[in-house]
């Protein structure tokens, strides 16, 4: 982009994105009104019971009788016309358009013709189905947005391409008719010239309508005059750049919506793109698809190739991850920040993933090479053992390991029956660290919460073997469980719900836990980790010396 | 049209209704700073909603009334970094040990976050100008009265505000 750049397109791109709230002038009026009343003239304000929802403010108003608001201005238009349209079970939209909406841009404008320069056809219907679940389904010309619940997918036919917006929340039907929104938002915004057109009769009704001008655009809405729901509208103008703007909708209500609709799915296309307030996890999917185009263009030389990453970029969330045609694997070198990212991070978060022959505690890195800076991924066929593509990464780097054989010191796991504590939390041997008389919170010494979350049984012998390892001198001692005590379901969004619901219903009433996972680290925590194992959960442990192979990295010798 | 500095002085004097003006005056502004802070359009929600309460209850210390909107701006940046410093305290998944807390609403389009923060450099005085007349879609002589400031000295804010963004785009568009 150069100096054409747009400022006006840019902020009515923001208008858009923002939105508007008619009501808030009202719900803040409410609220300040109780909070003087309940506290007169405090100096400052208390914890405000935020958490705004339409519905709920709805309810506030009409359960206060005369509101603030009508009290304050005449109920205005836009207002009157949403709340008759929240009182409908379908709005069924058609008419057509030149400006096509897409929430996903044109990655390149030349692709798509039809974008602003001839009339397309539109529909849309709004619905809420049986499972009380607010739904849509947009066509402009080529594009296609269906939104259930939260989540958006849009599909542009013209470029091929499929928008995937998850996590957003759930928009009420009336607040999903994103387009009229914008128009109904223009009958109150200030400067423009406004005429109205009167009443007129169609059919069996009386339309009231109002002609709206400004910046060159003219826009016309006629509603019925009884219910206010809109019944046509329509805009025909120029935008400041001079571009033909032209829309003409019309709107009927409470028809079922056609099977053909509400059935409808996105069809697969050649290229996807994500968003939404998942898109953390989602950027790394999208980084992972684009690794695989990548590689349909040009294949691995190889079984495995170490590819780094563009402007060494960083993602908040990443994780071993097959590319979605399942011919390769995607493990990420480095983590979400700088300090994450060396090359003991690596081998903690990616190699030593806790598996057979892949505890921690068998690995020995000289202390020169751990803070090796990786901005890599490494990508291999799904065959390839583990064994092989870490050979490739460290010779990427110009390292190599090789086994030899050590001793390693196992704590074999087992559980007393008797002494079983079979349900409830238990929590870490110390709270928190006391110095000179004074808490001292967040810190972290043996036998302190280190996770700030519960953990199971698993997750706790996880963690000893993973702290008592960080050494990297591959002689560390790990746990072996063999106490035969359950383990919970692994967490399943679908069957549990949300993650606190999860803990509260399945892990916590049937099967050992903690509130935290205690910092277990070096030798002198050993002590303390076996009075806890067995005072909490009735563990004990015996300790045996088993022969091992240790994998040492080193330079790659010539 | 009423003047910022007037309707802040009729609010004092006990007309509280009269501070609906400024809030659908503002609204955008806020909720567009808000959800620039947060990431998250639930969050920015609540954010504008404690701001304008506690910008009604903390009027009296407003010393200079023409610039409520400035003073408006600071107090929703203060509350959006509270906001998102609440939500990163939140307990952290153990599923994946890069996991960090994520909102659950939709956010700013990547172009729209970067206008927003091209508008956070720009002078107080500047901000409010431009996003009265590009959010809010105001005329001049609207920002004038609003502003309590001559149409000329509006005039002048606004290019010079615009002619910083645009200067600003350029060199990111550049990058």
């Amino acid at each position: 982009m150069n100096r054409q750049i747009d400022i006006e397109e840019r902020f009515a791109q923001l208008a858009r994105e923002v939105g508007s709230r008619p009501e808030l002038a009202q719900i803040v009026l409410q609220q300040a009104d109780e909070l003087f009343r309940a506290q007169p003239a405090p100096r400052l304000l208390g914890r405000v019971p935020v958490g705004w929802r339409w519905a709920s403010a709805c309810a506030a108003a009409s359960l206060i009788g005369v509101s603030i608001w009508l009290f304050w201005t005449p109920r205005p238009l836009s207002a009157q016309i949403l709340t008759a349209l929240a009182r409908v079970e379908t709005v069924h939209v058609t008419g057509s358009t030149n400006r096509i909406v897409r929430k996903w841009p044109l990655e390149d404008p030349a692709g798509a013709r039809a974008d602003g320069t001839e009339l397309v056809p539109l529909e849309a219907w709004y619905w809420t189905d049986g499972h009380g679940v607010a739904r849509s389904y947009e066509r402009q010309g080529p594009v296609t947005l269906t939104r259930t619940g939260g989540e958006q997918r849009e599909y542009q036919k013209d470029v091929d391409l499929l928008y995937v917006r998850q996590g957003g929340y759930s928009k009420d039907r009336v607040q999903q008719i994103s387009r009229l929104a914008e128009y109904l938002e223009a009958l109150e915004r200030p400067g423009m010239i406004k005429r109205n057109l009167g009443t007129r009769k169609e059919g069996d009704s009386v339309l009231a309508g109002l002609e709206l001008r400004h910046r060159g655009r003219v826009q016309t809405v006629w509603w019925n005059a009884e219910t206010f729901l809109p019944v046509r509208m329509s805009e025909l103008g120029t935008t400041g750049e001079g571009k033909t703007v032209e829309s003409h909708l019309a709107f009927t209500y409470n028809q079922p919506v056609p099977a053909q609709v509400a059935s409808y799915q996105a069809p697969k296309a050649r290229q996807v793109r994500y968003g939404g307030s998942d898109k953390a996890s989602l950027a790394w999917r999208q980084h992972v698809e684009e690794i695989e185009r990548r590689l349909a263009e040009q294949p691995l030389a190889g079984r495995v190739e170490v590819l780094p990453r563009k402007n060494g970029r960083l993602f908040s969330i990443s994780w071993t991850l097959a590319t979605p045609d399942g011919k390769y694997v995607v493990t990420p070198l480095c983590g979400r920040a700088e300090d994450l990212s060396t090359l003991a991070d690596f081998i903690r978060l990616r190699v030593a993933t806790g598996g057979p022959g892949r505890y921690l505690a068998s690995w020995r890195v000289p202390e020169e090479l751990r803070e090796l800076t990786l901005r890599h991924d490494v990508v291999y066929e799904a065959t390839v053992p583990w064994q092989e593509w870490i050979q490739v990464v460290l010779g990427h780097f110009g390292l190599e390991y090789v086994d030899v054989a050590g001793t390693q010191t196992v704590w074999v796991a087992r559980h007393d029956e008797h002494s079983h504590k079979p349900t409830g939390p238990v929590s870490p041997p110390v709270p928190y660290i006391v110095e000179g008389g004074i808490e001292k919170r967040g810190y972290v010494k043996p036998g302190v919460g280190m996770r700030l979350a519960p953990v199971t049984l698993e997750t706790l012998f996880h963690d000893f073997n993973e702290r008592q390892a960080m050494d990297f001198d591959g002689d560390s001692i790990i746990i072996e469980d063999q106490t035969g005590l359950p383990r919970p379901p692994a967490f399943d969004k679908e069957v549990h719900g949300t993650w606190e619901d999860y803990w509260k219903n399945v892990v916590e009433p049937k099967y050992p836990m903690a509130t935290d996972s205690p910092y277990f680290r070096g030798p002198e925590s050993l002590d303390m980790a076996r009075k806890w194992y067995h005072d909490q959960f009735g563990i004990a442990f015996t300790e045996e010396t088993r022969p091992t192979t240790v994998h040492v990295v080193r330079r790659k010798q010539p | 049209m009423q003047s910022d500095a007037e309707i802040v002085r009729q609010v004092r004097n006990g007309n509280r209704q009269a501070y609906g003006v400024l809030i659908e005056r503002y609204q955008r502004l806020v909720q567009a700073t808000a959800m620039r802070f947060t990431g998250d359009r639930h969050a920015a929600e609540d954010v504008s909603q404690e701001t304008f309460i506690f910008g009604l209850r903390q009027l009296g210390s407003l010393r200079t009334p023409a610039k409520f909107g400035g003073w408006l701006l600071a107090i929703t940046r203060r509350t959006a970094a509270r906001s998102k410093t609440r939500r990163l305290r939140a307990p952290v998944s153990i599923g994946d040990p890069d996991a960090l807390p994520a909102g659950d609403g939709e956010a700013l389009s990547a172009q729209s976050q970067e206008l927003m923060e091209l508008m956070d450099r720009l002078p107080q005085h500047e901000q409010a100008v431009v996003a009265l007349r590009y959010l809010n879609g105001h005329s001049v002589q609207e920002i004038a009265d609003m502003t309590g400031r001559p149409v000329g000295t509006v005039t002048k804010q606004l290019s010079r505000g615009c002619q910083r963004l645009r200067n600003w785009l350029d060199k990111e568009d550049a990058r």
